[in-house]
């Protein structure tokens, strides 16, 4: 089967890989917050991993379906895109993340973390391109 | 009412935990095998004499869809799934993914997200490296220096404090 060859199939293939990017970075928000294992009622007891996972199975549901989204839609953006430009692009999920987890999860992201994240950027993009 | 205050961002712990980056490790090591056999899965699906009996690429999807043969697209849709479902890779597939779902349940419930997460570009490291070493490629400049920025980028997330807080998030937060 050979990709469809229009000018407009990029753009499209473009905002299909914003699409899994977005849907994965929901997946990871999801199963962060289900992993938590605070005290999340007033001052109780820390709990297990296993026992977090089924008190917060909702979000564990949730981030399962953002990875079976995000698998779907990036198997779309891969007919449309080349490898060559879908994965130095997809690249961008490690800033997305970092914005979901500065954001939603209010972690706190020092100058440093920040850093780290643009330098792993530009890897992943410069060892994709090749 | 609920409380939409959250807590000051302050540095709860200096030392990340051994059991963090044995997590971490576990993940990136097992990144490996789930790539490999999922290649092999695929290369072994789209090959005309081992893979299923009726395959889509004699048989279009879209040509069923659009010609309402609903049928016929849902008996060819079984012979894939069966395809699949007798395949010992693909139970290898689950079983590594599901080591992966309570290894990295493990690591976000000790580390801040967005300091695990970036530790995941490491798979493109070791793959570049199991390439290199079992395979012979040949490994370019440029891309040894993308994989020296990575690494750099991964020291540097590593390096940082792996966790705000016990971060107490406004949902989950008890009325007073």
């Amino acid at each position: 089967m050979t990709p469809p060859a229009h000018s407009s199939d990029r753009l499209i293939g473009v905002l299909i890989l914003f699409a899994s990017v977005i849907s994965e970075a929901l997946g990871q928000f999801a199963f962060k917050r289900g992993a938590s294992r605070g005290p999340v009622t007033g001052d109780g007891p820390s709990i297990g991993p296993f026992a977090a996972i089924w008190k917060n199975f909702r979000w564990i549901l949730l981030g399962f379906a953002g990875f079976i989204v995000d698998g779907l839609l990036w198997s779309a953006t891969l007919f449309y895109l080349d490898i060559t430009v879908a994965h130095p692009l997809g690249s961008i999920v490690f800033v997305v993340v970092a914005l979901f987890s500065r954001f939603f999860l209010r972690e706190h992201l020092s100058p440093r973390r920040w850093i780290g994240i643009g330098c792993i950027l530009i890897g992943a993009t410069v060892v994709a391109f090749n | 009412m609920l409380s939409y205050e959250s807590p000051p961002a302050t540095a709860a712990a200096a030392r990340t935990p051994l059991r963090v980056w044995i997590g971490l490790t576990i993940a990136v090591v097992l990144d490996v095998p789930v790539q490999l056999i999922w290649k092999a899965l695929m290369i072994k699906y789209r090959d005309p004499d081992r893979g299923p009996k009726y395959h889509s690429a004699d048989h279009s999807i879209s040509w069923m869809f659009h010609n309402h043969h609903q049928g016929m697209l849902a008996w060819f849709v079984w012979q894939q799934a069966r395809w699949f479902l007798r395949e010992l890779r693909t139970w290898a597939l689950m079983s590594l993914f599901a080591c992966q779902f309570f290894d990295w349940i493990w690591v976000l419930g000790n580390a801040d997200l967005s300091f695990a997460q970036p530790f995941t570009a490491l798979s493109y490291v070791v793959v570049s490296t199991c390439a290199v070493l079992f395979f012979h490629e040949h490994l370019s400049p440029l891309r040894m220096a993308g994989i020296a920025a990575i690494l750099f980028g991964v020291i540097l997330v590593g390096s940082s404090e792996h966790k705000t807080t016990d971060i107490e998030l406004p949902i989950l937060k008890e009325p007073t």
